[in-house]
């Protein structure tokens, strides 16, 4: 069998079970961070925790076994640096603004708000905004290479932690998993039961969770914390190994990238009124006309899976009978969440990546990206959750 | 505060129409109109961001310790009433 098809047929269904778990299990980074800060609530949270706990650790046996090889591994790692702290700030207030992360607009659009719909598109408006007008026919990662390249990691092994501490060895991956993984799911374990407590406190009786039950395999009830944890897991070690057994190229999730795609296919008529101006011109044309948004290629699985996962979202929602268009009652917000939605996009396209692509697949890759991504990312939700509890 | 089914005869005081908005504008305009209440008084919200029905609201409103009744009316529409109590 072509092993393209193979991946993209794999890829696209993963690209449902993740729109599954995001929708069911309300996968949400701004949901996560509102309803601690707001109602010290930690549910949401426990799921992410639990999605890069198993992720993590999954990755780093994949990698110590040589199932993937860390040679292959390293080849998608990207640089870090200054810039994803600069990008995480920006990009968290705008999701903040919108009230849903990158892939947490994909539930919410998939339900039917149509404020997030206007957040999609503020973030192919602020996406084209950088690709031209901020970075105008340059090659923003290029630039943070070769131009100013201080505070800046360079990608592969050289951002590659485990390669870092312990050199070669190949068990050096296992240990790093190890001490991430062990903390996120610790942390998650901790919430879970402190959470238990807190409702058994208040209902007098010993309170459990079930992680799955036929409601939930039925799409009638929201999945547990843990169940949408795993399932999220299970989704990047499929496209991780799918990727490698089948191209030979080992794919991290990525949400930013795709969407940058959908800008390149509605101005694909128009790329000549894009690449006539600006001095990179002469020295980048090559690389700029085969993508303009940081050379990835346009037809990637990941933009594949974007669109599977809309449609995964849309499904469940349709099942659960939660699915209805719902238009806000204050048309202010449609403003809002499109400039929400430039801020995401602008925010995203600094920091290489969003809370998928830079933040988790930073984890899932063992760089720095997601560590320097974190802080920020929740700093910027912060702000945007205290601005609107000011105006609103 | 567990959920109080005897809120839902209660005529309201004051309305919130929050539909086709999400988090955390349902809960943070519901937390500002309750606190510009008067203690007794009931507030509905109308809300159909199914998420902030099943987590934050109910958080938001154990903390609070106000009463609250939750009735779905549509699909994945919902109504909350809530008592200010303190």
């Amino acid at each position: 069998m072509n092993p393209y098809f193979l991946e993209y047929t794999i890829i696209g269904i993963a690209g449902l079970i993740f729109g599954a778990a995001l929708e069911r299990g309300r996968m949400c980074f701004v949901l996560a961070t509102n309803n601690m800060f707001m109602a010290r609530d930690t549910k949401i949270l426990e799921g992410i925790l639990w999605a890069f706990g198993i992720s993590i650790l999954a990755f780093g046996i994949i990698e110590s076994l040589g199932i993937v090889p860390i040679q292959a591994a390293v080849e998608g790692v990207f640089p870090s640096g200054w810039y994803d702290l600069v990008g995480a700030l920006l990009f968290g207030f705008g999701i903040g603004l919108c009230g849903a992360c990158m892939s947490g607009l994909i539930f919410r659009a998939g339900s039917g708000f149509t404020q997030n719909w206007m957040q999609l598109f503020g973030i192919l408006v602020g996406t084209i905004f950088f690709a031209f007008f901020i970075f105008p026919l340059t090659n923003f990662l290029y630039w943070i290479l070769h131009t100013i390249p201080w505070l800046t990691i360079k990608p592969g092994l050289s951002d590659y932690i485990p390669h870092q501490w312990f050199g070669d060895a190949v068990w050096g991956p296992f240990v790093v998993a190890l001490i991430f993984g062990v903390f996120f799911l610790g942390l998650g374990l901790y919430l879970t039961k402190r959470r238990f407590a807190k409702i058994s406190k208040e209902r007098g009786e010993n309170y459990k969770e079930p992680v799955i039950t036929w409601d939930m395999l039925k799409f009638k009830e929201a999945y547990s914390p843990r169940l949408g944890g795993l399932l999220f897991a299970v989704v990047a070690i499929i496209v991780f190994l799918v990727s490698y057994f089948t191209v030979h190229k080992a794919a991290y999730m990525g949400v930013t990238t795709p969407y940058g795609s959908f800008d390149a296919y509605i101005l694909a008529p128009f790329i000549n009124l894009f690449t006539t101006v600006g001095h990179y011109k002469a020295s980048f044309l090559p690389k700029v006309s085969s993508n303009w948004f940081q050379i990835v290629p346009v037809a990637i699985p990941m933009t594949l899976l974007v669109i599977t996962t809309f449609a995964g979202a849309t499904a469940t929602a349709i099942l659960g009978g939660e699915f209805k268009w719902r238009v806000p009652k204050r048309k202010i917000m449609f403003l809002q969440n499109f400039i929400g939605g430039i801020l995401t996009g602008v925010g995203a396209r600094i920091a290489l990546g969003c809370n998928i692509g830079t933040l988790w697949s930073g984890f899932l890759m063992f760089s720095w990206a997601g560590v320097l991504f974190l802080p920020t990312l929740v700093l910027g939700m912060y702000l945007a959750l205290k601005f609107q509890q000011a105006i609103w | 505060m567990a959920e109080e089914k005897n809120l839902e005869d209660v005529k309201p005081d004051e309305t919130l129409d929050v539909l086709g908005e999400t988090c955390p504008i349902p809960e943070a305009m519901a937390h500002k109109k309750l606190s510009k209440m008067k203690v007794g008084q009931v507030l509905e919200v109308y809300t159909d961001h199914a998420a902030a029905v099943e987590n934050s609201f109910p958080s938001m409103l154990n903390k609070l310790n106000y009463p609250y009744c939750v009735t779905k009316t549509g699909p994945g529409e919902f109504t909350i009433k809530i008592k200010k109590t303190s």
